[in-house]
């Protein structure tokens, strides 16, 4: 009972330091212009050390709108109101009729409604993070245990854990893992694609296999 | 007589064994994806892709379009019968098309659509066809500085055209562009950001980035949706022929439809999510009774069904002449190209002039096979809007990175689909638009070796872009395109 207590407790912690985390402190739109903008950077000085000029023209004409465009969206809410409008203004060369849009709007919202009252939630099927954020990590885990041990054998673990995460019933969750080791079968076989060895193990592939 | 010769050429190569067999596959391939909650053509086309490597270009080139333009219509069975449309481009039909649903006319809708649909994509194929020799001629005034300013001006386009801020859209193209630049540099020896491994070397892979992109960024959104989309149960009641009469008793909303799709979708970055809704809006404001519209007005289903299959024929003119995709899915289809080892542009015109012609036959055969399957089918394909999205969203993981890792059998090509998924993934969550980034990508490698072609040419000068009248002409549509709208608004404010 104490046990429950506690855990139930920690739960509450984890989950209020969560949603502070991803409310609060972490704004995904800077991370991802940041992404951008290190890229960039990172690529601009890269073509200073290029030894045939010819090969550093495109990318740093294309790194240079890159950068400067990110720290400009980094900058916007700071800037003077010529500067930022054109920042923030929506192209929309295609406008719809007045009376028209209105209607377009609603359907839009109603459209969009079921994304942002889930994505608003932590997660739909109650879990303590956020379901994309399951579904980013899961997918790098599938990649990072693929190249340890064999994409065949990484997909039905990640398809096992994908299920229990969304607590699908078990026997659908078996059923749609054997649906993915097959589809990697068959991509094996018909495409004839080494994917029973990884890096680290069963390197040499499994020879049991048909 | 060249063009007489290819048609017949490609009408031949149409029906000879085994071509009429991928336009089924991808035709049923095409509306299985349209009418999967959170599927859609861009996607489906894109999982698709690493398949089609042991096939033929054509056959290739065939299966693609025929998924694109069965993806059209598979759209609407979902916004028909769940009021959820199965993609951007049929969200108009939800309009009317649930309404009619609920009236009990669910089956008449869906004859409607497929009626419209595919009279729709029929028109404006037929249409493209037409004016291919007239195409052909233009697309060969084009040199290499006209064809990178081309990829220059198709990018400014979308960063107008796209919903929400343009500098974000300049920027995704921009960043797309710039990740191409990794690798060998064309036309010299030089290594570019491989750090060194030789798994780099040929750079990133576009099918890898364009799978990411569509798949994998989508399937971590829908994620984070509830699994059963359908609200209620709609039953499949009415009558086909009453559909199909009603859609061809309306031949001025169908043709006028089919050319605001075909003329929306000619515009890079705009496609069949547009033209759907401006389509509806014309049909609406022309009508008699504007007030019945959104109440199951028949009218309604036509125009956004005529329109959202005509873009096609549209997206087609950029995407074949100069390698500017429309919309996300001829982006795929580019990417189609470009792996089968097809140039957009005069190769497609010359040289490959019959296996255009064969895809462009190909749609036509498949607009009629949207008929039939639409009219007889659709009620098998119904079920397929009530599937669980968390049964769909495992399965098409799997499909993208087994996909991915079959390309090239490098790892690189699994790390562009994941890192690149979560990347279009806070894209499309803060209105970057994804098209934009996708389009850079496809576009790199083509509009870098044009420029340091262009400017060998030149002995290193600029002034190439702008001595010859073409050139100029682009450039300056360049300048408008992205100066104009600010400039407009500038205008405005003083005279107010």
């Amino acid at each position: 009972m104490a046990n429950e207590r506690k855990a139930r407790t920690d739960s509450t912690v984890f989950g209020e330091w969560y949603r502070r985390l991803t409310t609060e402190v972490i704004d995904q739109e800077t991370v991802l212009i940041l992404v951008m903008a290190a890229t960039s950077g990172y690529m601009l000085w890269g073509t200073t050390q290029f030894d045939i000029q010819s090969a550093a023209r495109f990318p740093r004409l294309t790194a240079s709108v890159v950068l400067v465009g990110s720290v400009l969206l980094l900058v916007r809410d700071f800037l003077p109101e010529p500067l930022r409008n054109p920042l923030v203004a929506s192209g929309g060369m295609f406008e719809a009729d007045e009376e028209f849009a209105e209607r377009q709007e609603i359907v839009e919202s109603v459209r969009e409604a079921g994304t942002s009252a889930d994505e608003r939630a932590i997660s739909t099927v109650g879990r303590p993070v956020h379901d994309s954020l399951f579904t980013s990590l899961s997918v790098i885990a599938y990649a990072i245990l693929g190249y340890s041990v064999g994409l065949l054998w990484a997909t039905p673990l990640f398809v096992v854990a994908y299920g229990v995460w969304f607590r699908l019933r078990p026997l659908y969750t078996a059923l749609l893992a054997a649906i993915a080791f097959g589809i990697a079968y068959s991509f094996m076989i018909v495409l004839n694609v080494p994917m029973d060895g990884g890096a680290f193990l069963l390197t040499e592939g499994v020879s049991w296999l048909p | 007589m060249a063009t007489v010769s290819a048609l017949a050429e490609a009408a031949q190569t149409l029906f000879t064994w085994p071509t009429p067999m991928w336009i089924a596959i991808g035709l049923v391939l095409g509306m299985i994806a349209g009418a999967l909650p959170g599927v859609g053509s861009s996607l489906g086309m894109a999982i698709i892709l690493p398949l089609t490597l042991p096939l033929g270009p054509v056959n290739a080139i065939v299966l693609l379009v025929s998924m694109y333009s069965g993806a059209m219509y598979g759209g609407s069975i979902a916004a028909i019968l769940v009021n959820v449309p199965g993609t951007g481009a049929a969200a108009a039909t939800t309009f009317d098309g649930y309404p009619m649903s609920k009236q009990g006319r669910a089956v008449d809708a869906l004859s409607i659509s497929a009626t419209s649909s595919s009279l729709g994509g029929l028109l404006t194929v037929l249409t493209l066809i037409l004016i291919s020799p007239i195409l052909i001629e233009v697309v060969l005034l084009f040199g290499t500085p006209e064809y990178f300013l081309m990829a220059v001006l198709g990018l400014s386009m979308i960063g107008v055209v796209a919903h929400g801020s343009a500098v974000k859209a300049l920027v995704a193209g921009a960043f797309g562009m710039l990740l191409t630049a990794i690798g060998i540099a064309p036309n010299s020896p030089e290594l570019r950001y491989t750090f060194g491994s030789l798994s780099l070397y040929d750079g990133i892979d576009f099918i890898a980035a364009l799978i990411g992109m569509f798949a994998i960024a989508e399937m971590i959104k829908l994620s984070a949706q509830r699994g059963g989309i359908a609200a209620e149960g709609i039953e499949l009641t009415g009558n086909v022929v009453t559909g199909v009469k009603e859609a061809l008793s309306h031949p001025v909303t169908l043709v006028k439809s089919s050319f605001i799709g075909m003329f929306i979708g000619a515009v890079p970055g705009s496609g069949a999510t547009v033209s759907n809704f401006l389509s509806y809006g014309e049909a609406m404001r022309s009508s008699n009774a504007p007030e019945r519209f959104g109440n199951g007005e028949p009218l309604g289903v036509i125009a956004s069904e005529a329109s959202n299959n005509g873009t096609i024929g549209g997206s087609l003119i950029p995407t074949i002449s100069f390698g500017i995709p429309g919309s996300g899915s001829t982006a795929v289809l580019l990417g189609g190209l470009l792996m089968h080892g097809l140039r957009p542009g005069p190769q497609l015109f010359e040289t490959e002039l019959a296996t255009t012609y064969t895809f462009l036959l190909a749609l036509l055969v498949g607009n009629v096979f949207i008929f039939l399957v639409g009219v007889f089918l659709v009620t098998k394909l119904g079920g397929l809007t009530q599937i669980d999205t968390h049964y769909i969203v495992p399965t098409i993981v799997v499909l993208s990175m087994v996909g991915g890792y079959t390309l090239r059998t490098n790892w690189i090509d699994v790390a562009t689909v994941v890192s690149l998924g979560i990347l279009g993934y806070l894209m499309v969550k803060y209105n970057y638009s994804i098209i934009a980034f996708v389009l850079g990508v496809v576009l790199g490698p083509i509009a870098e070796e044009n420029l340091i072609r262009s400017l060998q040419l030149s002995g290193g000068s600029y002034s190439i872009f702008v001595t010859e009248p073409l050139s100029l002409l682009i450039v300056i549509l360049i300048l408008v395109v992205l100066f104009g709208p600010a400039v407009k608004e500038q205008l405005e404010r003083r005279l107010t």
